[in-house]
């Protein structure tokens, strides 16, 4: 029997699907998404600026995403020139991604579409990928039902894409599920063609310090060494220079990223000759500290600058 | 990626935030653009050039804005405050309004800007501050205002004050225009003190370099210390304390309500400190001590102005020392006079009246110097009392001073404890009639309250007993009840001990009664139906629980006393027949009759005097027992035979002081002149002779024969000394009753410890003299209760079993 909670859910996937109360609009790559600024605010901080007066999306209650390959209204009509380079758009998003996220705004899961299996011969997997049983839409489950060999395998590259706008847009529990998402379907498809395009995403949608999905693509390629000899695979390592040295961390043995990088452009303790930690100082909290606790920072007014 | 082209297009979005024309804008460009920054990992650029940008806006454009709002008039009247010229005034004020207006718009501006800023640039401040501990780019820019406004020096001229430090200047002046009353635009200022209050003195946010705290709060406390000490200095010298106080309280009010509405709160303990230290903590000495101070206060009853007194020292001190001690000085002032003038009354009309007014008369009169005196504190007890209660809220210090210092001034009078049991006396036999229970209850409730503070219990004790016996033998008490009640009350406030004897006292009174009855019965049965015979009633006193006066005669007189008082034989039968019955119902117990005690009614025929023109008259006279005695010796005389003193004496045996008061009240008292004397007059010789006055003439069938010194007066200095006497010797067993007591439980003990231990022993009863308790230990000595312990250091006894 349905809870409160399940009834509350139910309700706001009618609300989205009848568009009854919306007072929002989302467009990205040419489709228009209705929404409920109190259902996407409250679980993404980036939309709380534009639901509210300021910007020109709070004049007309309505954002639109720029998606990938869209010409931008960025360039300036004044300078006329065509700076931004086709390739260079990791910053836009997918449209299906998006779609996807407004999907879990409403119904906090998401089913990206199936893609077609590769041809590669691989052991059936039993294996249940975390998607395929997803309950809220009957129409999902009966597709399941229908095409559950053809979509066991998930769509690990969309995962990624839902991963960058999740991280882009602060929504941090679609960020935990489309990681864990991710995971699952690496788990099972290392050795789909995909899986070098999916580590491309990876690596240029998100900032470095984003650790989830790159360190499942450093520990699925360190696991399987196979992999290495895909060309796919080659050629996304040796285009990915982030990827090349965590690879090469975890090969002697190290964790892909140091717990205490040392700086090591000649900054040695004058009194004690160890090279200066990251760490927290004291005295300014911003910068870093040395060994014997002498600050670094030149600005850093700490116990030594007295 | 284009750093340059990407910033371009922030930059110039950012321009147009600050110029508020963001309405144009795409945030999700913006948002994605700055997202993409970051993400090509040139988050440290643009935090950098943000904050350059931030930097270039604020030192042109606002900066420029608030320079414009400080004319060089508004800044010299500033920099020379206190000479800013009348006239000046009104403009200085409205340009300092002006600069208020500017730079709280350019703060709120700001930070609207930099919240819209920081939307754009969330990604920025979540991925990259986070990432290398940076403070936000809202922090820092917030930083960037006090740097590069608060902190801009009008004109870039450094001996001008900075922005802030004029603002400071600024608001200060405007609270002084409050202070002198006028009306200033408190949302202004209070707007500028949130900016303040927002801002840090350095970049590390920690709550004590708030720039509020830092800068404008010092400054604030700092000229409202001056300017208080001034208005208190102004306050002393022009108003009354009264007013001062009130006009205190009104600044303190004032001052609460300018921290909540145009200052902060936090404030608000401060400042009041500040107002309490110039206004009252320096001050309050002065203020009490003035001659409209407290002492006015009290004598005029401005109940409301010592409430305030006390309100403004206790909030200064819980323990209010100045006040304290201000009522405990003239509370023991005001006693000291009640004490003098007492004592001055009773002296005063002494030495005009002594010729013509017996020497009783003067004692009756120091007698009623006494009851005043007695009432006279207890209004001055209750002047306090209503006073403690209605300005001074009850409180527990006060109370303390005000019985300390009631108790030593009621002390310092040494008779007061025999005051006050003539005070309770006289009620008994006067004062409570037709007084309803209410006011007797409330009476009583004084007199114990005057009880309490009385040092020398034992010393009232003494007089209670002597003065409760008078009343119970004569018969004087109104109300047995209430002189029942009074004991109660005694006993729960003194305990059981103080008591035992009074109570014991009331239970001979009842018992005599049912003795007296009971004899009667007995004489009836006897069937001895003789109608001459005498009615006797009786009183049986046990003689530990009386006092000593009515038990035993005058020690001057112990010789006499040994002597049997001869009764004649009609009163000897009686006497026998009562000491058998007594007997028979108590053996083993002696009865020793007290002549000076008892009353007879005795019938007297005065015959016919023909040369008067007088007939024959019957009267009843009531008499003492030794009259009686005295006047039968004259039955036996024909007429016109007269009998000397010695010759009454050797037929009575009374002993030759009551001898001779009877003889007074009997031959020389006017109105009662059974008997003449020859010479006549006031004093009585051995030699005088005596003679049935057969020519009385009273004006009732009933004569009441007084014998001098029968009511309950105030004691004579021979009666005192022997009282005083009397009591040393008492309080000396008491004292070697608590020393043998201490040193049996503690076997050994030093002197001074002995000596604390028996003070504190006794303190309940009276406050033993350390010099008696020294003597006593010594006797304790020499009778061997206690040794010396020889070989001690300190000098200390052993108690020895």
């Amino acid at each position: 029997m349905p809870g409160p909670v399940e009834y509350l859910q139910a309700g706001l996937a009618r609300a989205y699907e009848n568009g009854d109360f919306t007072d929002f609009e989302i467009e990205c790559g040419g489709h228009t998404y209705k929404v409920h600024k109190v259902v996407i605010c409250s679980q993404s901080d980036y939309f709380s600026t534009p639901c509210k007066e300021g910007f020109a999306e709070g004049e007309k209650h309505h954002i639109r995403l720029k998606a990938i390959g869209e010409p931008g209204e960025d360039r300036n009509e004044t300078d006329g020139v065509e700076v931004d380079d086709p390739g260079d758009d990791a910053e836009c998003d997918d449209p299906e991604a998006i779609r996807l996220m407004i999907d879990f705004f409403y119904k906090q899961d998401y089913i990206p579409e199936p893609i077609e299996r590769d041809t590669m011969p691989v052991k059936e997997e039993p294996m249940d990928d975390g998607w395929s049983t997803f309950p809220r839409s009957k129409e999902a489950k009966k597709g399941g039902k229908k095409d559950k060999g053809r979509r066991s395998r998930g769509n690990i590259i969309m995962h990624a894409r839902v991963f960058a706008a999740a991280e882009k847009y602060k929504v941090p529990a679609l960020r935990e599920l489309s990681a864990s998402k991710f995971a699952d379907a690496a788990e099972i498809s290392w050795d789909h063609t995909q899986f070098a395009e999916a580590a491309r995403i990876v690596y240029s949608t998100t900032p470095d310090h984003v650790r989830e999905l790159r360190d499942t693509v450093v520990k699925t390629v360190h696991d399987h060494r196979e992999l290495l000899d895909k060309l796919s695979i080659e050629n996304a390592v040796k285009d990915i220079a982030a990827l090349n040295f965590e690879l090469l961390r975890m090969a002697r043995g190290l964790t892909p990223v140091a717990d205490n990088k040392v700086i090591d452009e000649g900054m040695k303790c004058a009194e004690c000759s160890t090279w200066l930690w990251y760490e927290e100082c004291d005295s300014c909290s911003t910068e870093h500290r040395g060994c014997c606790g002498s600050c670094p920072n030149p600005q850093c007014p700490g116990p030594n600058s007295a | 990626m284009d750093f340059e082209q990407t910033w371009a297009i922030l930059a110039s979005a950012f321009t147009q935030i600050h110029e508020k024309q963001a309405s144009k804008l795409s945030f999700e460009e913006l948002y994605r653009n700055a997202y993409k920054i970051v993400l090509k990992k040139k988050g440290d650029e643009l935090y950098l050039r943000v904050a350059e940008f931030e930097r270039d806006w604020l030192s042109s454009e606002i900066e420029r804005r608030i320079h414009k709002e400080l004319p060089p008039q508004l800044m010299n009247a500033l920099q020379g405050r206190s000479s800013a010229g009348s006239v000046g005034d009104d403009q200085v004020r409205t340009q300092g309004e002006r600069f208020l207006r500017q730079l709280k718009l350019a703060w709120e501006d700001h930070q609207t800007c930099m919240s819209m800023l920081t939307d754009v640039l969330m990604y920025m401040d979540r991925v990259y501050c986070a990432d290398t501990r940076r403070p936000s780019i809202f922090t820092t820019a917030m930083s960037l205002f006090r740097d590069c406004i608060l902190r801009s020096h009008v004109r870039g001229d450094d001996s001008w004050p900075d922005i802030c430090g004029t603002l400071n200047h600024v608001i200060l002046d405007q609270i002084r225009m409050e202070r002198d009353g006028d009306f200033i635009d408190k949302h202004l200022i209070k707007a500028n003190v949130y900016m303040l209050e927002g801002l840090y003195d350095s970049h590390h946010e920690v709550e004590e370099e708030k720039l509020y705290l830092t800068s404008f709060e010092y400054e604030f406390l700092a000229s409202s210390a001056e300017f208080y000490r001034a208005l208190g200095d102004r306050l002393l010298k022009e108003s009354d304390a009264g007013q001062y106080c009130r006009e205190t309280r009104k600044r303190i009010d004032e001052e609460n309500d300018r921290c909540r509405s145009t200052l902060l709160e936090s404030t608000t303990p401060k400042i009041q400190k500040v107002v309490e230290d110039e206004l009252i903590r320096y001050r309050m000495k002065d203020l009490i001590e003035s001659e409209s101070g407290v002492r006015f206060m009290i004598t005029n009853e401005r109940h409301d102005d010592l409430a305030l007194v006390f309100d403004l020292e206790a909030r200064v001190d819980p323990r209010k020392p100045e006040l304290t001690k201000a009522l405990q000085k003239i509370i023991l002032e005001m006693g000291t006079n009640l004490n003098d003038a007492a004592q001055l009354g009773a002296a005063a009309e002494a030495p005009e009246d002594r010729a013509k007014a017996p020497a009783d008369k003067l004692v009756n009169q120091q007698t009623v110097a006494a009851l005043k005196w007695v009432e006279d504190v207890l209004e001055l007890k209750d002047k306090f009392d209503a006073m403690w209660k209605q300005s001074f809220q009850s409180d527990q210090t006060i109370h303390t001073a005000i019985m300390r210092s009631s108790a030593e001034f009621i002390n310092s009078h040494p008779r007061c404890a025999e005051y006050m049991s003539l005070f309770i006396d006289d009620n008994m036999k006067k004062g409570i009639k037709g007084k309803t229970e209410l006011e007797i209850e409330a009476l009583l409730n004084k007199a114990i309250v005057l009880l309490r503070y009385v040092q020398e219990k034992d010393v009232f004790e003494l007089y209670y007993k002597k003065h409760l016996g008078k009343r119970l033998l004569m018969g004087r008490s109104l109300s047995i009840d209430v002189e029942k009640q009074m004991i109660f009350r005694m006993k729960m406030e003194l305990g059981n001990n103080f008591t035992a004897k009074l109570e014991g006292m009331f239970k001979d009174m009842t018992l005599s009664e049912e003795l007296t009855a009971g004899y009667k019965g007995y004489v009836a049965r006897l069937g001895d139906a003789d109608p001459r015979r005498i009615d006797l009633a009786i009183n049986v006193l046990t003689s530990m629980t009386w006092p000593v006066e009515t038990t035993n005669s005058a020690p001057d007189d112990a010789r006499e006393s040994r002597l049997k008082t001869i009764y004649p034989p009609a009163m000897e039968r009686i006497r026998q027949g009562f000491e058998n019955y007594y007997k028979e119902k108590y053996s083993g117990r002696m009865l020793d009759w007290k002549g000076n005690m008892g009353t007879v009614d005795v019938k007297v025929t005065f015959p016919k005097v023909p040369s008067k023109g007088f007939k024959e008259r019957r009267h009843e006279l009531n008499v003492s027992t030794y009259a009686m005695l005295i006047l039968l010796l004259f039955n036996d005389l024909p007429s016109g035979a007269s009998l000397s003193l010695e010759e009454i004496q050797a037929r009575t045996n009374i002993p030759t002081n009551e001898l001779v008061r009877n003889l007074q009240s009997l031959a020389v008292a006017p109105k009662t002149r059974i008997l003449l004397k020859e010479p006549m007059s006031k004093d009585v010789k051995d030699t005088d002779k005596f003679f049935f006055n057969e020519g009385f003439m009273g004006k009732f069938h009933k004569v009441k024969i007084g014998i001098v010194s029968a009511g309950n007066r105030i004691e004579n200095d021979r009666e005192r000394v022997e009282t005083e006497k009397k009591n040393n010797d008492s309080r000396g067993y008491a004292i070697e009753a608590a020393v043998v007591r201490i040193m049996k439980q503690r076997k050994e003990l030093s002197h001074q410890q002995l000596v604390t231990e028996t003070i504190t022993q006794l303190n309940s009863q009276f406050k033993p003299d350390v010099n008696m308790i020294k003597k006593r230990i010594e006797s304790l000595i020499e009778r061997e209760y206690l040794e010396r312990i020889e070989d001690s250091p300190s000098s200390s006894y052993r108690y020895l079993a």
